[in-house]
């Protein structure tokens, strides 16, 4: 037999008894509807029918009780299985004693006459009908044959009836096979059940799996398209109909790329494919034609499909980047006008700043003012000086950003050109008292950069160090090479920048809380615009600090012998 | 002292600069001629034949490259130097202004007394 886990078992018995609840009820309305043929067939129980109601009244009472049973499997047997069951074997047991009663009694009172050849006849067939209805249950079967067949043997033999020893051996012969046919057709009814039960399990499994992928598909909000091999189309989903304006009924087995390409990117459309099909995934952004003809733009993947290692087609999915293109379009736009806008005003500002600058000094040299007057005119001047710097600064950065400044690189010796710059930070050197030296870089390769550019570079950190540093600080400038790169950093013993604004101090604007009680004439254009200038010259720059402590800022250049 | 000062001429629109300029090059000791725009700069340089021009690149009439472009393609002025003020400090447009034929150049925003007198004299050979 068949070995089954418990949940399984368990499973199947309910399955079973089903089935065998299902059975009975037939075989039980049977069962009686033989009786009553029994009974036209024994003319003298006619005349003496004490025998037929009795049995009569009993089967039916029986039957009844079986028929109540069946029906009330669906429910009640969840509930109380054990008991189901126990009634179920207790009316098949009284239907089946009763037959068997009836059975010994006409075949002892009719002794050998056709009647009980009849009768014997009869009972054989419902001993084998019922092996076979009920097969779900073997014992129960078994049980049956003996109960129905044992006492009616035993009474052919009693009186010499039905022709004695011959007969009865033919009966015990014939109720040993149902003994042993009975086993075997439970066997194999609870083998076939185990894998009729295994594939409908496996056919929901496989139903709920299908579901479960159009579910995937469908409402995907990406549109998805399968092809097949010849590139005719498969399936489609609601998005791709959307997106399309297709119904996949109409475009079944059309070839995808009669629907969908661009009229000038054939070329591409088969591109994708033969790539697709070498086992490739394409990504692309392109475009794609509408049922209307209307072109969009898409974001496109092309999967090739394999399974069991055979090559069956393609998956495409398409993405509608309209929005999103038009959102780029606007954001580059605006970009543009405010760079635009920038440089603009910048040099319209230029011209009349030139003007105050250049009056104020002109009036600077009036021997005949009052020295208030020519206090008030030094510090307008003052004050110009520094518009001048922020707007010549906002446009360096406008040009930066929009990448519209041409470098002129040339060869460059750093160690020279900080020399140089430091001769302009001379007279703030002096007023803070700082110590100021330069280590370093005499016999380093030159550099090739934009010397006007790296220039303000060096200019922004060393003031950087000098206005961040309180009166008499010790700064340091270092030059050396390593790994073909030319080193220059600059150590203060400045202010620091606190640990949060470290991240941020290239940016744009920005400025870090604790330079607010030094100074608050900052732009924060300064270290955005190193970072600008380092980025168009392919170096790069970065600042290690510790509040209260001092400031490293160093920056990192490829060094090239040639320009 | 007055017959052999030499003669400078700006030719700017913007009239706080134009007068700065004028003073200055008046306390340097030249003999200064104003031009507004493009078309008064170009009858003065007929007229007077300055020794040095400054010349603004964006003005009214007759902008001043084109101003440039008249001096440097006509045989009696050729020769005078033309100092341009520019408000651009981008190197392609001060090669563009190199090679209409422009003698010098001068960003408008580091103008000073100083820058112009050095940038004058060093033009007249002074």
């Amino acid at each position: 037999m068949q070995q089954f886990d418990a949940p399984r078992k368990k499973e199947l018995t309910v399955q079973a008894d089903l089935e065998m609840a299902a059975w009975s009820r037939a075989a039980s309305v049977m069962h009686f509807f033989l009786l009553l043929v029994v009974a036209f067939a024994t003319p003298y129980y006619h005349d003496h029918p004490t025998v037929l109601l009795i049995t009569g009244a009993a089967l039916f009472i029986a039957t009844v009780f079986r028929v109540t049973i069946v029906s009330l499997f669906p429910s009640h047997y969840r509930r109380r299985p054990a008991l189901w069951r126990f009634l179920f074997r207790a009316g098949t047991y009284a239907a089946v004693s009763i037959w068997s009663a009836f059975s010994c009694i006409t075949i002892l009172f009719y002794g050998d006459r056709w009647v009980s050849w009849f009768m014997l006849l009869i009972t054989t067939g419902i001993a084998a009908g019922a092996s076979i209805s009920l097969a779900p249950d073997g014992s129960l079967a078994r049980r049956y044959t003996v109960i129905l067949l044992g006492p009616t043997l035993l009474c052919g033999l009693s009186r010499g009836a039905l022709g004695g020893i011959p007969v009865a051996l033919t009966v015990g012969l014939y109720a040993a096979f149902l003994w042993i046919q009975g086993r075997h057709a439970s066997e194999f009814y609870w083998q076939a059940l185990g894998q009729k039960v295994l594939l409908s399990n496996k056919a929901a499994e496989v139903e709920e799996r299908n579901a479960y992928l159009k579910a995937l598909i469908e409402g995907n909000p990406l549109a998805f398209v399968m092809v097949d091999t010849e590139h005719r189309v498969q399936m489609c989903n609601g998005a791709f109909e959307r997106l399309f304006q297709y119904e996949e009924k109409e475009i079944k087995g059309s070839n995808i790329n009669e629907l969908i390409k661009a009229e000038d990117l054939a070329f591409e459309i088969v591109g994708f494919q033969r790539f697709a099909e070498m086992g490739n995934t394409v990504h692309a952004t392109t475009r794609r034609r509408r049922k209307d003809g209307t072109s969009i733009p898409v974001e496109l993947h092309v999967v090739p499909l394999v399974v069991h290692e055979k090559f069956i087609g393609l998956c495409a999915l398409y993405q509608d980047v309209t929005e999103r293109k038009r959102a780029e379009e606007q954001l580059k736009s605006a970009l543009q006008m405010k760079s635009d806008f920038v440089s603009f005003a910048t040099h319209q500002l230029r011209t009349p700043l030139a003007g105050i600058k250049w009056l104020l000094e002109l009036a600077a040299q009036d021997t005949k003012a009052s020295e208030e007057t020519s206090s008030l005119i030094q510090d307008a001047r003052e004050s110009a000086e520094r518009l001048i710097c922020m707007v010549n600064d906002l446009l360096s950065v406008s040009r930066l950003e929009s990448e519209k400044i041409t470098l002129s690189p040339a060869l460059t010796n750093l160690r020279e050109l900080t020399e140089a710059t430091l001769k302009d930070v001379h007279s703030q050197l002096q007023a803070q008292k700082h110590e100021l030296s330069v280590w370093g870089g005499e016999d380093m390769p030159l550099v090739c950069v934009d010397s006007q550019l790296f220039r303000q570079v060096i200019l922004n950190l060393v003031s950087n160090a000098i206005k961040y540093t309180p009166p008499g600080g010790k700064i340091r400038v270092d030059l050396n090479q390593r790994n073909g790169l030319i080193r220059w950093s600059i150590r203060d013993t400045g202010i620091g920048i606190p640990k949060r604004a470290q991240s941020q101090l290239f940016e744009k604007f920005f400025r870090a809380d604790n330079v607010y009680a030094i100074e608050t004439e900052g732009s924060g254009l300064g270290l955005y615009m190193v970072r600008l200038i380092m980025k168009n010259s392919g170096g790069r720059i970065w600042c290690e600090s510790e509040e209260g402590k001092g400031s490293t800022f160093t920056f990192e250049i490829p060094a090239k012998g040639t320009c | 002292m007055e017959t052999s000062a030499k003669k400078v001429l700006v030719a700017e629109d913007d009239r706080f600069l134009r007068r700065a300029c004028e003073m200055s090059l008046r306390q340097l000791g030249y003999a200064v001629l104003i031009a507004k725009d493009g078309e008064e700069a170009l009858a003065l340089i007929k007229a007077e034949r300055p020794d040095l021009v400054l010349l603004d690149l964006l003005m009214p009439k007759v902008n001043g490259l084109e101003v440039l472009r008249i001096m440097k393609s006509t045989e009696a002025t050729r020769l005078t130097p033309v100092l341009v003020l520019t408000n651009s400090s981008r190197a392609q447009d001060i090669e563009e202004i190199r090679e209409l034929g422009a003698d010098g150049f001068q960003v408008k925003s580091d103008l000073s007394l100083e820058a112009l007198s050095q940038q004058v004299k060093k033009l007249l050979k002074d």
